[in-house]
């Protein structure tokens, strides 16, 4: 297990640095350039400096490399720098922002929080609903439970969730007035009325996300149960004469959860793609946002930079995943 | 003897049973009766409602009095900011986003159907091209697409003009980036049939790998890849209205259903109409396809077909 652990964070590295030149690459490559966000009146010589000091006039490749080496080595070093109060990077050169000329970093930390708060709350509460939802509709297989729970499954993994936000936002927001359609990411908690007031803004957006997640992995454990549930070791429990408690939720649901719980660690890394649109319906100033900002306005370190921690996201989930199978299903062995 | 002759049936299709199964889905059969309607909506639609949805009225005072309209007689749907007619709208932009899930769905099975048949067919070439799909797979899709539509938007627009140019960049955008699925199904049939006897009897007689693939290995898969196919234009469809929803997708006179939706999403508090039946077109569409999908896939599994 170990020399397997070992050998996939080996060969993750070979993959995230071909996915950096990738997407440095493609990024890069894009015939918008940072001269044409220059407004038109600026003259020749001035562009022409505004345009060295961005860097933009190194070849391609030592670019690539700059911007790898402040990556994985001067960012850290901030990073450590300003949580141990050391002075490990000695004012070296950051990813700076084209538009806002701050360090990339920086802008990434502030928006972070409010991207995380709504995902990790909407993603814990699709796995709260999904699971029991999937568990008894699959124990009650063609009950109407069951086929309400598969039809709304059904509906919540089709419709695209902007659409879904639409709809929450015109029936609650507009019509209803319960909750604010508007996100406001500066609002700090101090004291009992402001936590109620995020939870209060909270609930739409995390009510989208949560669904189609929900919609997603009640499907799957619905599946995992069904198949597990026909097996001979079922019957065998039975025949013991263990309690129905006892066998669905000990003896299947504990084997059902295998596949579920890698779909789980798998499904995470595409929310921050959900989030994208989300946090666009709602107007919450997040990671998304930052990203769709960025894409705008050309600025080219931002987008590259907020495309790879997803990647990287997604390369350290599917390591998860893939080492939980290992962990939960023993009869896996990669040998 | 003669008893055992009679006692035999006429040989059935494979494609036979597998409808027979699939009329049995109800859920299925709803979606295709949904999808049928939606189609002929888009298609035969336009041939008897004769009002054009990219007209604008000349007469600046004439379209001012005839924007935001609710649903009436002569606009049933209602008009958008500039007066367009909605349900003529809602025409036009359904066929492109029909076609754009239909081609951009032919473009990744086609990508991912050959290299899934080369990867399991020829050994040499397997480890370089499950490297290339897990390569894909572990890159931010989304992101990369929306980098893609608007930093090469311009370029591609200005050589094939804007609206093929939208067409072509959304469609292979789109397959692209989402052919690794079927690419794996496909090897993994083609791991499997490889080793049948029947593809082996070819090979003893001198069959070329060309001939084997096209004659042999081809029609059995095809039953794996329609399944990813059906799912696959649902998929296309919703990025496609994602990437117009975020504005990222075809120019605001060409619409499609995202766009529509990203259009009214500025009105919505005061016109929520106008956004919620583009968005409700989405959602059935996909919901029957994928509905669709469903059937197929227990009407194409042998292990439950016959029960």
């Amino acid at each position: 297990m170990l020399t397997y652990v070992l050998r996939r964070l080996l060969i993750a590295i070979p993959t995230l640095l071909l996915i950096s030149l990738v997407i440095f690459f493609l990024v890069d490559l894009a015939p918008g350039s940072p001269a044409s966000e220059i407004p038109l009146t600026v003259d020749a010589a001035t562009r022409a400096k505004i345009l060295e000091s961005l860097g933009v006039n190194a070849p391609l490749h030592e670019r690539y490399f700059l911007w790898l080496k402040q990556f994985f080595w001067i960012e850290p070093q901030y990073a450590i720098d300003h949580l141990f109060g050391t002075d490990l990077a000695q004012g070296a050169q950051r990813i700076i922002s084209y538009s806002s000329r701050s360090p990339v970093f920086s802008i990434i930390a502030e928006r972070l929080p409010q991207t995380l708060t709504v995902i990790g709350t909407a993603y814990a509460v699709a796995i709260l609903i999904a699971l029991p939802i999937g568990i008894y509709s699959a124990y009650r297989q063609y009950s109407w439970v069951d086929q309400l729970g598969t039809f709304v499954s059904m509906v919540g993994y089709s419709v695209p969730t902007f659409f879904t936000g639409v709809v929450l936002i015109v029936i609650f927001a507009v019509k209803l007035q319960w909750f604010p359609s508007i996100y406001d990411t500066t609002l700090k908690i101090t004291d009992w009325g402001s936590l109620w007031a995020q939870v209060h803004q909270m609930i739409l957006p995390v009510a989208v996300l949560g669904l189609y997640n929900a919609a997603e992995i009640s499907r799957y454990t619905r599946s995992s149960m069904l198949e597990n549930l026909g097996q001979d070791y079922v019957r065998t429990a039975r025949a013991k004469g263990m309690g129905e408690r006892v066998v669905v939720l000990k003896h299947v649901a504990r084997n059902s959860m295998i596949p579920v719980v890698t779909i789980i660690a798998l499904g995470l890394p595409g929310v921050f793609g959900g989030a994208i649109v989300t946090e666009q319906v709602f107007k919450i100033n997040g990671i998304g946002a930052a990203l769709i900002g960025a894409i705008h306005a050309n600025d080219l370190p931002m987008v590259q930079t907020i495309t790879f921690i997803t990647a990287i996201l997604i390369v350290t989930f599917n390591l998860i995943a893939d080492i939980l199978y290992g962990i939960l299903d023993p009869r896996i062995r990669y040998d | 003897m003669t008893d055992v002759v009679q006692s035999i049936e006429a040989p059935r299709s494979q494609w036979r049973d597998v409808w027979d199964q699939f009329r049995h889905h109800k859920g299925a059969m709803t979606g295709l009766f949904v999808l049928t309607l939606i189609v002929a909506f888009v298609v035969i639609g336009p041939l008897v409602w004769r009002v054009d949805g990219t007209y604008i009225d000349p007469d600046a005072a004439k379209m001012i009095l005839g924007r935001n309209k609710p649903p009436s007689w002569a606009h049933p749907l209602g008009t958008d900011q500039v007066g367009r007619d909605m349900l003529a709208r809602m025409m036009l932009g359904g066929k492109v986003s029909l076609a754009v899930g239909l081609v951009a769905m032919l473009v990744s099975i086609f990508i991912g159907t050959t290299v899934g048949v080369l990867s399991g067919y020829f050994r040499r070439m397997d480890g370089v091209l499950m490297r290339l799909t897990d390569l894909f797979l572990s890159l931010p899709l989304l992101p990369l697409l929306l980098v893609l539509m608007f930093l090469y938007g311009e370029r591609v627009k200005g050589v094939f003009g804007p609206e093929l140019g939208t067409f072509l960049l959304v469609v292979l955008g789109i397959g692209v980036t989402s052919w690794m699925h079927s690419a794996r199904i496909v090897r993994g049939n083609v791991l499997a049939l490889k080793e049948r006897e029947f593809v082996l009897a070819a090979r003893s007689i001198g069959t070329p790998s060309r001939r084997i693939i096209t004659r042999h290995i081809l029609p059995n898969v095809v039953s794996a890849v329609m399944v990813a196919a059906t799912l696959g234009i649902a998929g296309a469809i919703i990025t496609e209205s994602v990437l117009s929803f975020l504005g990222l997708g075809f120019p605001p006179d060409f619409p499609t259903w995202g766009g529509l939706l990203n259009e009214g999403y500025v009105n919505l508090t005061t016109y929520p109409s106008r956004v919620i039946f583009p968005g409700i077109a989405i959602s059935l569409t996909v919901l029957s396809v994928n509905y669709i999908g469903d059937g197929l896939r227990d009407a194409l599994d042998p292990r439950i077909r016959g029960r």
